[in-house]
Order: C-alpha cells, then sequence, then structure tokens
C-alpha cells in the first residue's frame, strides 16, 4: 500500500501516528496517554465538549456531527449503552478503514474506549465485514493485548472504569454498513435496516443508546482530543473541519490512499495519484452511494459543504478514475445491478425499483424512455426508500445526466 | 399527557407518543397501508402509509406523536408517491384477481382501486409451497409486507416463519424451507392476516370464488378458553373459519377451531333415533324412541326408586340444555345422580377453591396473563391443551420481559420460553409448593399484611410448611434444591404473580391437596383479588365451567348451592314446584361401581363418552354392557353409544343456539348457522319431550327462556340475559346493572376470609415397583379434542395425527430396546394396549405419556380408577406401568 | 461443532457461530441437522435461521467444494475487467450452472466490492487476497492454489 501524506496541505492527523503493530510500539509513541489521562481525573464533559467543538463529522459517508451523537448517547437514561463501530466499509472503490485497521488498531481501541467512558457505555462492538479476514486477524491480536495490558476489560489501568470489547464479523452484505441493519447483524439477525427515529442514540443495540461511528471517524478522537479541538479546526474547512482519508482508484498510475484536508481539490488527488492513465473523463467520488465529477470540477474543492450546493455527495470519500475510453453507462448498469443484489428485500421501493430502474436506464439508453421517466423513478425512490441504500440512485443518475432535481 | 397535531389545518388534541397512523385513522383520515397491523409491532416497510409532517414526506405507521406536528394527509405529491409505490409493489406480482377466489375480499385490490393502479395477471415463476395440510402459500402473489412472519412470531411466539433470501428474491418460507417439514402446527394466524391471496386457506383454493357468502359469529367447541369464531358458509358448507377479533381470544385460534369444524358435519352424523333390538341398531320415529326411554325410566323408578337412575350430563352441550338436564334427573327422576366429566377434570380445583377461597373458578382473566410478572404453569401443557391462552403467557414473556416458571415432568413447549424449569417426579405436587412455600416462610419474602388481613388458618399451616425444607424436598419429588430456592424467590419477589394450572395437578388421588397448595402459596404472596395474578385453573372442555354453574352436580343445585342444605333446596322445590331429594348423588366412577353392584339399573347419558374418557376401561364398559338400560344422546355413534339400548340424534352447537361459559367464567353465545341434519334436535328440546312424557311437563320456547330461568334461582347468572350476550360478561354477575366480574375476591374472599389449609404430602396411589417399573400419565395433544368423536372424523386435523403413540424416554427404551415407531405393548394392572413408541426427551426417565384421544389404543384401559377422596377425582397422571417391545 | 457452539452462548453469537463452523468444515453449507442444532442451541426457530443464513452472501448454499474463489465485479474492478477473469475462469475451470468447477474444487463467485479496489481487479481465493490480475496471473494462482 502506498501512502502519500499530503503534508505540504497539512500535518496529517491520522496517518501521522506510526505503525503500531504491537502495543510497547504504541504506547512508546503516546499510545493510551489520552485514555489514562481522563480516566484518572479528566472529565467526561470535557471529550464531549472537545469532540463537539472540533466539528468532527462522521467519516461513514453521512457526515453527521459525531460530538452530537457522543452527547445524545451521554445523556440518555438507561443502565445499558453501547459503542459501535463501523468497520463493513461495503461502499466500491473504499478501503481506508481497512487500511486503518490494519495498521492503526490501537487507534481505534483507545478511541471506542474513550468515546464509551464519555458516554458511559460498558460495552463496545467493532463490526468488520466477513471479507476483511486479514484486518480481523490484526485487530483481534490488538483486542486480546489490550486486554492482557488492562487497557480494556475490568477497572482499566486502575480506574473504576470498565470496558469489554469485543469483534463482530459481517458475512457479504453491504447493507449491514447502514448503522441500524449492522445493529441488527449484531443482534444475530438479518440485516434488515429499522426506520428511524428512533436513531440509535435513542435505541440501538437491543434497544439500548448506542453510538456508532465510523472507523476513520474513531481514527481521529485520539488526535482532537490530544491536541485540542482548535488545532484540529485549523485542518479543513469551516464546515468540514479536519483532514480525510481519500482512497483512490481506477484509471490512476498509482492508486493509493491519501490524507488531505478536506476541500482539497479532486485534481490534486488525482495527482498525487500519479496522474490519469490516458485522458481523466471523469471520477465516481463516493462509491456507488456517490456522484460523477467532471473535468469541470477538478478544481472544485471536496468538502461536504461544497458538494451540497452542487446537489452532490462525498459520501466515504472513494475516488474511482474513469478515462475516456471507460463507458459511463457502463458503470450506471453496474452500480444499479450492484444495489439490485444488495437491496435487503424490506422496503417496496428499493426491493422493486432497482429491478424497474434498472430497466428504465437500458431503455433510455436504446432510446426508448425519456432521462426524465428514469430520473423520477430514482426520485421516487429517494423519497420513499426507507434507509439510504435505496435513495442512493438519485445522485448517480442526477451526475450521469448532469442535472440536479 | 397530549399533544397538538393539526392535521390538513384542523387542530387536534392526542395522546403524546401514539401511533400516528392510528391516530389519523380514527379521525376519520384514509391512509393506505400494508404492512401495518395493530396486532403487531411497526414494520414501515410497504411505504403506502405516507404523508407529510412539518412538510417532510413520512411514513405514518411508524411516526409516534411525541411532539406538535403538522400533518398534511394528502396532498399532490402524496398521491403521486403513494402511486408509485404501489405500482412497484405490484409489478412484478401475479394478481390475476379474475382466477383468485377471495377476488372482491382482498386488501391488495381494494388498495388497487383506492389508489386507482390496476392489478394484472403476471408472470409466475416462485414456487408454490402447498405441502400444509391446511394451508397454502404462493409467492407469486406475496407482498413481503412480513405480516405472517410478525404473526407467527409476536403473536404466536412460534417463529415457524421467516423471510429467506434477500432482496429480489425474497420469500416467506418455513421452518427448513417447506411448511411440511417445519413446526407450523397449522394455527392459521398467518392466513388470517395476509393480505392478499398468497396464503391461503386449502378449504378456500377449492372454490373458485368466495363470494357470495355468508358469515356467522359462534363460539369454538375445542376446548374451554371459547374462542369466538366467524364461521364463514357457501353452500351449506363451512369455506373457513376466522377468529374474530374480540375477547378472549383477540382474532387468534388454534388449528382445531380453524381448520377442525369440518369434523361436526360428517356424513355419519346420527340422523334419526335408533333402538338396539338383537343387539343391532333399528332405525325409529322420535315417538317411539321417546315413548320407550320414558316408560323404561318410570319402570325403573316405580321398581327401584329413583336412585336406581344415573344421568351424565355434558360439558360440551350448552348452559341451557344442561340446566334442563339436571332439572330433568332431579325434578323428574327425582334424585340428585347428576355428574358430568368435570369429575374427571377439576372436580379437584371446586372442591379445593371452595374451601380455600369459597368459589371454585379460575379467580381472574385470560388477557391480564400478558401483563402479568411472573407466571407459574404447572400440570399444564398450554401449547397443546390450551393453545390460545399459552399465546398470552409466551407473549407476556418476549414482549412484556414477564418471567415463566414451568413446573412439569414433561418438557413442554412452554419451557422454551421459561427462565426456569422444574422437573416434579409425577404425583409429588404437594411436596414442591410446601418446599417453595418454605423457602418463602423461611427468607420472610411472605406477603405478611396481606395474610393478616385477608385469611385465616396461617399459624396451623406455617406449622407444616416447616418440615418441608428444600432438602427432604429434593428427595420427594427429584428438583434440585436451588431451584425450588431459586423459584421461590422469583415468585414471591414478583410484583404480580399468577399461577396457571391444569389436569397435571387435578387429576389425583392427591388433587384437592394440589390444589389447596396452591390456593396456600397464591395467598401467601398476596396473588389473590387483584389484577395480573390468582389461581388459574384451565378448564378443558368448551362448557365444563357452565356445566358445572348450572347444577350439572350430584352434590350442588346451579350456582354451587349445596343440595343438602335446607333453605336451598326449599328454594328449589318452590321455583320447580316438586318436592327434591337433599341426599347427595353419585359422581361418575361411583355410578358406574353402583351399576356393578346393581344399585343403579338406568344411565342415561347425554353428549359424554365414558367407554373412552373413564379410567379402568375394562370395568366401565362392563358396567355399560350389564346396565339394564342405557340411553346415549349425541352427535355421532359414540364408542359408548354402542352399548345403548336406544340412541338419540342430537344436533351440533353449529345446528342450535345457547350459551357456553368458558374457563375465566365469561358467557358466550352460541348461534344457529345450518338446520339440523336428518331429525337430529338439540338436545334440550329431546329431554323436555322426555320430561313431560314421565309427568313433569318442561316446556320452554327458546333457550333464551331457559336462560331467564336460569338467572332467576342461579345468583351468579342473576344479572344475565340474552339481551347482553354482546357484552361477553363474566360472572359473577349480580345484577342487569353490573357489569359482571373480571377477577373475583377483590376486597374479601368469596367465604370472607381466605383459608390456609395446612397439606401434607401422600405418595400416588400406585408407585413403579419391579414389575411396574414406570409411571404413566395420560393426557391431550393439540391436534384432538377429548375422545376424538369430531376431531377425528376432521379431514384436516387427522393429517397431521391420527394414529396413537406413547412417548418413552431415550434412556428407557434403550433399557427395553424400544426404537421409534416399534410397536410397543405397555400394561398396567388394569390392561394392555399395543401402539407405536415415539422415543424423545420430552417425558422424564422413568416415565411414559399416553395421549388419550384413540379408541384403538385407548390409554383409560391403562389409568387407575382410583379416587381422590374428597373430589373424587380418578388418578390419570399416575399409574406404574411396564412396557416391551412387540413383534409386529 | 459441539465445542464452537459452546463457546457462544448468546442468540446474537448466530452468525459467529455459523462463520466458525463453516470455518472448520471442508466442504461448505450446512446441513439440515446442523441447521437443527444451531436453531436449538440458541433457543430460536430453525426458520429463523435460515433466514439468516440465506441473507448473507459468504454463507454459502450447500455444496461440497474445497475452495471459494471470489471475484468482484464492482466497478473499479468492472473496469479494469474482472467480468472478463469470470468468464475467462468458468471457462478455464469449465463451471456448471452452479458455478462449480468440473473436478469439484472450486467455487467461483462474483462479489460486489472487497474494498481492494488500489488492487484491481482483485479476488480472494478462501482467505488468502491476489490483485491487479490478468488472464495470465489468474491463471498461475489458481494452479498455486489448488
Ligand atoms: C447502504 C449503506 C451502507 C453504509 N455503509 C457504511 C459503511 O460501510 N461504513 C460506515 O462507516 N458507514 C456506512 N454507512 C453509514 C452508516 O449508516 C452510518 O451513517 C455511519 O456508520 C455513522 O458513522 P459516522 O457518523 O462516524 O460516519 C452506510 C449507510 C448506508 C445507507
Ligand atoms: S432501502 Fe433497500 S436496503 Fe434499505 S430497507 Fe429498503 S429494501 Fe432494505
Ligand atoms: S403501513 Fe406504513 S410502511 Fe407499511
Amino acid at each position: 500500500m502506498k501512502i502519500i501524506v499530503e503534508s505540504s496541505l497539512s500535518s496529517p492527523v491520522i496517518l501521522s501516528f506510526s505503525k503500531e503493530d504491537t502495543l510497547t510500539a504504541y504506547v512508546s509513541n503516546g499510545g493510551f496517554e489520552t485514555l489514562e489521562r481522563f480516566l484518572k481525573g479528566g472529565k467526561r464533559i470535557e471529550i464531549l465538549n472537545e469532540i463537539l467543538k472540533s466539528g468532527l463529522r462522521g467519516r461513514g459517508g453521512a457526515a453527521f456531527k459525531t460530538g452530537i451523537k457522543w452527547n445524545a448517547v451521554a445523556n440518555a437514561k438507561s443502565d445499558k449503552k453501547f459503542v459501535v463501530c463501523n468497520a463493513d466499509e461495503g461502499e466500491p472503490g473504499t478501503f481506508k478503514d481497512r487500511w486503518i485497521l490494519e495498521n492503526r488498531p490501537f487507534l481505534i481501541i483507545e478511541a471506542m474506549t474513550l468515546c464509551a467512558y464519555a458516554t458511559g457505555a460498558s460495552r463496545g462492538y467493532i463490526y468488520i465485514r466477513g471479507e476483511y479476514k486479514n484486518a480481523i486477524e490484526v485487530m483481534k491480536n490488538a483486542i486480546s493485548q489490550a486486554y492482557n495490558e488492562s487497557f480494556l476489560g475490568q477497572k482499566i489501568m486502575d480506574s473504576d472504569f470498565s470496558f469489554d470489547l469485543e469483534i463482530r464479523r459481517g458475512a457479504g452484505s453491504y447493507v449491514c454498513g447502514e448503522e441500524t441493519a449492522l445493529l441488527e447483524s449484531i443482534e444475530g439477525k438479518r440485516a434488515q435496516p429499522r426506520f428511524k427515529p428512533p436513531f440509535p442514540v435513542e435505541k440501538g443495540l437491543w434497544g439500548c443508546p448506542t453510538v456508532v461511528n465510523n472507523v476513520e471517524t474513531f481514527a481521529n478522537v485520539i488526535s482532537i482530543l490530544k491536541n485540542g479541538a482548535d488545532w484540529f479546526r485549523q485542518f479543513g474547512t469551516q464546515d468540514s473541519p479536519g483532514t480525510k482519508l481519500f482512497p483512490v482508484s481506477g484509471r490512476v498510475k498509482e492508486p493509493c490512499l491519501i490524507e488531505a484536508n478536506l476541500g482539497v481539490t479532486l485534481g490534486r488527488l488525482v495527482e498525487e495519484a500519479g496522474g490519469v492513465d490516458d485522458d481523466f473523463q471523469c471520477a465516481l467520488v463516493g462509491g456507488a452511494a456517490g456522484n460523477f465529477l467532471y473535468k469541470d470540477e477538478l478544481n472544485y474543492p471536496l468538502s461536504y459543504e461544497t458538494l451540497k450546493e452542487k446537489g452532490k455527495v462525498l459520501g466515504s470519500g472513494a475516488i474511482l478514475v474513469l478515462n475516456k475510453n471507460d463507458r459511463r453507462e457502463e458503470v450506471v448498469k453496474n452500480i444499479l445491478e450492484f444495489f439490485i443484489n444488495e437491496s435487503c428485500g424490506k422496503c417496496t421501493p428499493c426491493r422493486e425499483g432497482y429491478p424497474v430502474l434498472l430497466e428504465k436506464f437500458k431503455g433510455y439508453l436504446n432510446g426508448s424512455i425519456s432521462k426524465d421517466e428514469v430520473l423520477r423513478l430514482s426520485n421516487l425512490m429517494f423519497k420513499t426508500s426507507l434507509c439510504a441504500l435505496g435513495q442512493s440512485s438519485k445522485f448517480l443518475l442526477e451526475s450521469y445526466f448532469g442535472v440536479v432535481l | 399527557m397530549n399533544v397538538e397535531v393539526k392535521v390538513d389545518g384542523v387542530s387536534y388534541t392526542a395522546e403524546r407518543g401514539a401511533n400516528l397512523l392510528e391516530f389519523l385513522r380514527s379521525i376519520g383520515k384514509d391512509i393506505p397501508s400494508l404492512c401495518y397491523r395493530p396486532k403487531i409491532s411497526e414494520t414501515g416497510s410497504c411505504r403506502l402509509c405516507l404523508v407529510k409532517v412539518n412538510g417532510r414526506v413520512v411514513t405514518s405507521c411508524t411516526q409516534r406523536m411525541t411532539e406538535p406536528l403538522e400533518v398534511i394527509t394528502e396532498d399532490e405529491e402524496i398521491s403521486f408517491l403513494r402511486r408509485g409505490v404501489f405500482e412497484l409493489l405490484v409489478h412484478d406480482l401475479d394478481a390475476d384477481c379474475n382466477n383468485c377466489p377471495i377476488d372482491g375480499l382482498c386488501e391488495l385490490q381494494d388498495l388497487s382501486r383506492k389508489l386507482g393502479v390496476p392489478l394484472k395477471k403476471g408472470k409466475r415463476y416462485r414456487s408454490i409451497d402447498a405441502t400444509s395440510p391446511v394451508l397454502q402459500y404462493d409467492p407469486n402473489k406475496c407482498v413481503k409486507c412480513g405480516r405472517c412472519v410478525k404473526a407467527c412470531y409476536e403473536v404466536q411466539g412460534k417463529g415457524v416463519l421467516s423471510f429467506i433470501n434477500r432482496g429480489k428474491e425474497e420469500r416467506v418460507s418455513a421452518g427448513l424451507g417447506s411448511w411440511e417439514m417445519s413446526e407450523c402446527d397449522g394455527c392459521g394466524e398467518c392466513v388470517q392476516i395476509c393480505p392478499t391471496g398468497a396464503l391461503l386457506e386449502k378449504s378456500v383454493i377449492k372454490n373458485e370464488k368466495v363470494l357470495p357468502f355468508e358469515r356467522y359469529r359462534t363460539t369454538c367447541i375445542y376446548c374451554g378458553v371459547g374462542c369466538q369464531i366467524e364461521v364463514w358458509v357457501k353452500d351449506d358448507k363451512i369455506l373457513k373459519v376466522e377468529g374474530a377479533d374480540d375477547v378472549p381470544n383477540r382474532g387468534s385460534l388454534c388449528v382445531k377451531g380453524r381448520f377442525g369444524l369440518d369434523g361436526v358435519l360428517k356424513p355419519d352424523r346420527l340422523k334419526h333415533p335408533l333402538i338396539k333390538e338383537d343387539d343391532v341398531f333399528r332405525e325409529v320415529s322420535w315417538e317411539e324412541a321417546l315413548d320407550l326411554v320414558a316408560q323404561k325410566l318410570l319402570e325403573i323408578r316405580n321398581e327401584y326408586g329413583a336412585d336406581a337412575i344415573c344421568g351424565l350430563s355434558s360439558a360440551k352441550c350448552t348452559n341451557e340444555e344442561n340446566y334442563v338436564f339436571q332439572k330433568f334427573i332431579r325434578a323428574t327422576v327425582g334424585t340428585n345422580n347428576v355428574d358430568h366429566c368435570a369429575r374427571l377434570c377439576h372436580a379437584s380445583t371446586v372442591a379445593g377453591l371452595m374451601m380455600s377461597f369459597g368459589s371454585g373458578a379460575m379467580t381472574n382473566s385470560i388477557d391480564e396473563l400478558e401483563y402479568t410478572d411472573v407466571i407459574l404453569v404447572t400440570g399444564s401443557n398450554t401449547t397443546e391443551a390450551h393453545p390460545v391462552i399459552s399465546t398470552f403467557i409466551k407473549r407476556a414473556v418476549i414482549k412484556n420481559g414477564a418471567k415463566l416458571i414451568v413446573v412439569d415432568p414433561r418438557r413442554i413447549d412452554l419451557t422454551r420460553f421459561a427462565t426456569l424449569h422444574l422437573q416434579p417426579r409425577n404425583g409429588t405436587d404437594v411436596a414442591w409448593l410446601n418446599g417453595i412455600m418454605n423457602v418463602i416462610l423461611r427468607e420472610g419474602l411472605e406477603n405478611k399484611e396481606f395474610i393478616r388481613e385477608r385469611t385465616e388458618g396461617f399459624e396451623e399451616f406455617r406449622a407444616v410448611i416447616e418440615e418441608y425444607t428444600p432438602e427432604k424436598v429434593e428427595k420427594i419429588t427429584g428438583i434440585k434444591k436451588e431451584l425450588i430456592v431459586e423459584a421461590a424467590r422469583l415468585f414471591a419477589k414478583a410484583k404480580n404473580a399468577s399461577i396457571v394450572y391444569a389436569m397435571g395437578i387435578t387429576q389425583h388421588t392427591t388433587g384437592t391437596d394440589n390444589v389447596l397448595s396452591i390456593a396456600n402459596l397464591a395467598m401467601l404472596t398476596g396473588n389473590v383479588g387483584k389484577l395480573y395474578s390468582g389461581v388459574n385453573p384451565l378448564r378443558g372442555q368448551n362448557n365444563v365451567q357452565g356445566a358445572g354453574d348450572v347444577g350439572a352436580l350430584p352434590n350442588v343445585f346451579p350456582g354451587y348451592q349445596r343440595v343438602d342444605n335446607e333453605s336451598v333446596r326449599k328454594k328449589f322445590e318452590e321455583a320447580w314446584g316438586v318436592e327434591l331429594s337433599g341426599k347427595p348423588g353419585l359422581t361418575v366412577v361411583e355410578m358406574i361401581n353402583a351399576i356393578l353392584d346393581g344399585k343403579v339399573k338406568a344411565l342415561f347419558v347425554m353428549g359424554e363418552n365414558p367407554a373412552l374418557s373413564d379410567p379402568n376401561l375394562k370395568h366401565v364398559r362392563e358396567a355399560l354392557e350389564s346396565v339394564d338400560f342405557l340411553v346415549v344422546q349425541d352427535i355421532y355413534l359414540s364408542e359408548t353409544a354402542e352399548y345403548a339400548d336406544v340412541v338419540l340424534p342430537a344436533c351440533s352447537f353449529l345446528e342450535k343456539e345457547g350459551t357456553f361459559t368458558n374457563t375465566e367464567r365469561r358467557i358466550l353465545k352460541v348461534n344457529k348457522i345450518f338446520e339440523p341434519l336428518g331429525e337430529s334436535r338439540p338436545d334440550w328440546q329431546i329431554i323436555c319431550d322426555i320430561s313431560t312424557r314421565m309427568g313433569y311437563k318442561m316446556k320452554y320456547g327458546s333457550p333464551c327462556e331457559i336462560m331467564d330461568e336460569i338467572a332467576s334461582v342461579t345468583h351468579i347468572y342473576a344479572g344475565f340475559n340474552y339481551d347482553r350476550v354482546d357484552e361477553k360478561l363474566q360472572w359473577p354477575i349480580w345484577s342487569k346493572e353490573h357489569e359482571g366480574t373480571k377477577f373475583l375476591h377483590k376486597d374479601s374472599f368469596t367465604r370472607g376470609k381466605g383459608r390456609f389449609m395446612p397439606v401434607d404430602y401422600i405418595d400416588p396411589a400406585e408407585l413403579p415397583d419391579d414389575e411396574y417399573p414406570l409411571i404413566l400419565s395420560t393426557g391431550r395433544i393439540l391436534y384432538h379434542y377429548h375422545t376424538g368423536t369430531i376431531s377425528r372424523r376432521s379431514d384436516y386435523l387427522t393429517e397431521y395425527i391420527n394414529e396413537p403413540f406413547v412417548e418413552i424416554h431415550p434412556d428407557d427404551a434403550s433399557v427395553c430396546g424400544v426404537k421409534t415407531n416399534d410397536l410397543v405393548r405397555v400394561t398396567t394392572r388394569r390392561g394392555s394396549i399395543v401402539l407405536k413408541a415415539l422415543v424423545c426427551d420430552v417425558v422424564l426417565k422413568g416415565t411414559v405419556f399416553i395421549p388419550f384421544h384413540f379408541r384403538e389404543a385407548a390409554a383409560n384401559l391403562l389409568t387407575n380408577d382410583v379416587l381422590d377422596p374428597i373430589a373424587k377425582i380418578p388418578e390419570f397422571k399416575v399409574a406404574s406401568a411396564k412396557c416391551r417391545v412387540e413383534k409386529a | 461443532m459441539d465445542e464452537i457452539l459452546k463457546r457462544y452462548n448468546d442468540r446474537s453469537y448466530l452468525i459467529e457461530a455459523i462463520h466458525d463452523i463453516l470455518d472448520k468444515k471442508d466442504e461448505k453449507g450446512l446441513g439440515d441437522e446442523e441447521i437443527r442444532k444451531i436453531a436449538k442451541h440458541f433457543k430460536t426457530s430453525v426458520a429463523e435461521v435460515l433466514g439468516v443464513l440465506t441473507f448473507y452472501s459468504m454463507f454459502p448454499v450447500k455444496l461440497k467444494v474445497k475452495h471459494t474463489i471470489r471475484v468482484c465485479v464492482s466497478p473499479a474492478c468492472y473496469i479494469k475487467g474482472s467480468r472478463e477473469l469470470v468468464e475467462f475462469l468458468k471457462s478455464y475451470l469449465g463451471c456448471d450452472e452452479n458455478n462449480v468447477s468440473r473436478d469439484g474444487l472450486f467455487l467461483v463467485e462474483e462479489v460486489e466490492c472487497l474494498g481492494l479496489c488500489d488492487i484491481a481487479p482483485a479476488v480472494m481465493i478462501d482467505n488468502k487476497i491476489f490483485g491487479n490480475l490478468d488472464k495470465e496471473k489468474l491463471k498461475t494462482v489458481i494452479e498455486e492454489n489448488r
């Protein structure tokens, strides 16, 4: 894995932690210091405030403010609360969480433990997709080391705080990345999303308040608590503070993972990945749930709010570059097939809609159906689907047709 | 707490937190929906119930009104979206209404009309599952609303159904993929809740079109729950049966009620009176038959006295008929020799609870069980014998987090839901009950205030209990002492605890003792006289409660008023205008003995089947053979009728009117749906005619008139008449204004103070020994009812099980070399039968279990007819037996 | 199998238990008896276990094969020719309609994104990862992993 740290843009937030395959290495680089500081005298409220102030937004795709989530769970009244790390990473084009799990396992353990401490949770789960065999191994190992050294378990580091953490494996289902489907899966069931509200922060695992955050979101936590929210806010933009991991793949010379300030341009990232193999046509940003960005958008800053202004999304940050020979419509068809395969089947618009949408799109390609009809259906699915999986094609198709409804 | 909700510009106040869809419907808004049903939890998957809340499109079924809302129920966008979703929902269905039997009765069809989206015949590429005996699933018509899956688990507690696959391939599946091999027991909850033709009864599929048809309400006959049923009739045949959304069953039914009523109307029903001559029956006219019966009974009375005549009334007939029958025996014949098979099931309950509380019925109501914190079920295989009640218990556990304690030698289905399962040796109930009470007292967990204020006899009782330490009880019962302690704590610490029991408690020589001990436990913990608690005997037959209530018992007049009480007798003599006997009559088993002793010469049996239902059948059959004159009035030529001198054809509950009283004391209406088959007549009319012929005129215009008479002499029914049947009241109903009694003994017990009765443990009458090393126990199974007269005629029920079997524990089976399906001979001191073995660990080691429904291997040839000294109930549940493989 | 089940008491471990059981088995998929046993252990119904088994694509239908080859067909791999790889594999291994190779050793599955987009087109053979493949390389990999 080639990693390019965008040092000219910022000093990195996540990748700066040096490789830590052993607990000793992690600890000697200042690992678990932050946890110790809070367990021995720090206040829960400080953690909550710092995360809130940092403006950190979830890196799993929906970009919800992490501090608000944590506060909601901290304030919920319940005997039992849970912390869940979403490591299902099924979004096509996305491989950032895998890298973190394999290379920074203790960073996640420490962050989840702090989150549990701040919110009053006593148990945590890392839900890793079943295909990530190596990441599962690494993480398992890390957890057992952490238990051995009292960074997990009863009375952590001789404090009064206890926290148990375990791994749950996925088994091949993209929708498990959707937070409520993920909760169902942790409970050992068919991963069909629940309706919201109630949100997981009110009723999550077994009906108890639950924080669900993406791996990368947790990976930001320690540097925020170490260096402070103000330090963190130097990076990125006003509404999207911090840095982001961008997995770049497709027709670039050197597919890789890049940490960069939020607000970095697409062009810059492509360049860092060695430039395009042949002529740049467009990039699929955000995976299947994402959208196309074109040549004229190469210089546009990539942040949650800037893309939203354009009616587009950043999603997971995945960047799949297409050159002039690639056929966008093939990619669209491929993605619609992906959604047909991955729809959980629970709600009508998504289960029945995607197959019809694919047919309509093919109809459009052979000239028998208007693009409005295609867009009308994807818009209907957007408005009526139970979870975001069924809502996703809207961005893809609008960006394909170059219209925003 | 309320919340302001503005709907389409109009302001309303609604209950905070309530479901928006329900609320919108309650104010008359017509919102389409498929997946939502009040009976199950919200799913939010069909996406049809869309409305706008504060400008956002949401599904109203998943929206709770927790804060002020502004709702638009329909505008252009909403209509567009609803229609669009519906189009998607049906685009790939085979909605071929023209060729569907439920055309015109289909929720999907209604929605299609409402939304203006036509349904069409489509591709049929998914395979149908038609392997269930009673229903069929056609995935080509399935809208995946999930109602069936949820109903199976959330309502019935079964979980036989699940969705399999995902996305477009999703479909409903039973068990490991087909209904046939699944644990589906055919309750049909799924069929009733399905909004399309995807799940249909096989009886419905046989029809081209269901419409037009008629629908009648009545009360099911297959057990004491008294489920309200809707019978759909077409061309004078039962098309199907649905559960009515009403007390007590709230729409649910079991396989017998839903699919087994065909057994009532089979062609071999008795259609003409029969007289036996030279061992063959001859069809005769009613005149001839009735004349003969009247004349014979008069002759016998004249020669041997009234006490030489006995009558068996029927727990399957209506209240009105039982009343008429006991009046006939008492007023016309002049004896108290009237009893019915309550003697064989809950005589000990009536006797015991009378002593402890002063009233011998279920203290609380069925629906309370769902909200009880701790439920102790003992001696009741509720899932099989009272299936619909078991769903209330299961829901208490699954939905409301109740704790269930099962005390039963068998690993019955409910143990799957139980926190604790205590497995006592058969017949050691007093011991474990005393053990539990010992722990409660030792740990000071008793309800002292209740004991002080509401009860008497405590000190004497305490003295006995002190000896039953958990150690001692473990020795007697085989239950680990830790479990006894745990159960005691769990039960005693509950806010509300209820005890549910049935014949595993009552059918013992110590039946009354067992019941007294249960009453003691309830009083000790203060769990009587309040909601969600009580002592709740589940009555077995459809009207066994009512038959007793209206006096079909040898020692009491209607309303449990004692015959040996002078003033009571006076009252009835006045009401009935004759002199009455003050001597308590014979009980069921005593009648049989008296026949063999030559003291009883005539037996009149109305709708009972002692030749199969009574213990020690060889003995019973001898009696039936030898009695001078036997009249049997029934709907089929039963095993007992075969012995009769005169057989009188009665009509079934589908052909007459009346009331049943269910196990929770609720009076329920039976309605006439069909004309009587052949020349058959309602039981009450036949009895009235015989009575009149015998010189005591009985004439009623209708069952309604009989009920008015019942109310006039029976204080607990005093406020009831047919004008109030729709209220489905529970007795006591003191007056026309009184609204019945949900639970008994509220501020004081019927007898004043509750009475603690000290009870010591006594061994069952027969214990295993070297010759007969096993304990035999008998009971019911789900698919059959009593002696099978009706259930074994049902095409559907017999497809599930139609063969006797004996359950043997694997350890015992290996000792005698028995494998499942081997023919084995089971022998007791009284008899011997041959039947198939079912080797399973449902039974405790050292015991065998045989259902008593099967005439070809009648379990009661083996049972012991020793009696409980007080209640005179026989010990059906314990007999020592031996078992060996029979060469087939 | 009993060993594995003993490790898991709570109903929520159903998926974990199935993973472990399948990992230990030579042939893929669970038999009816095994499903019954699992259901009984977790105090749930067989229907529910079947529901879970059939929901997740990593849990195979009952097939006797030694290796599962998972070929990613999601966009990143797709544009780099993973469809051709699938076609190649099927003909090279002589797969039947269930996508089992002629020699019965391999099951070829088309799967969605494996998170290996940086080395697209990518393939997993059981637990091992292979990337930047073309037909020749894939052939070598298959032969090395028989
Ligand atoms: C179909 C679907 C798939 C998703 N997959 C993932 C995923 O793989 N990883 C992830 O972190 N979030 C995923 N999400 C987003 C989660 O639902 C949720 O927003 C996220 O875990 C919250 O964490 P965050 O706030 O830290 O981003 C997915 C959402 C949907 C609708
Ligand atoms: S939108 Fe798709 S994935 Fe989400 S609940 Fe509906 S069917 Fe399932
Ligand atoms: S009724 Fe609301 S989504 Fe089905």
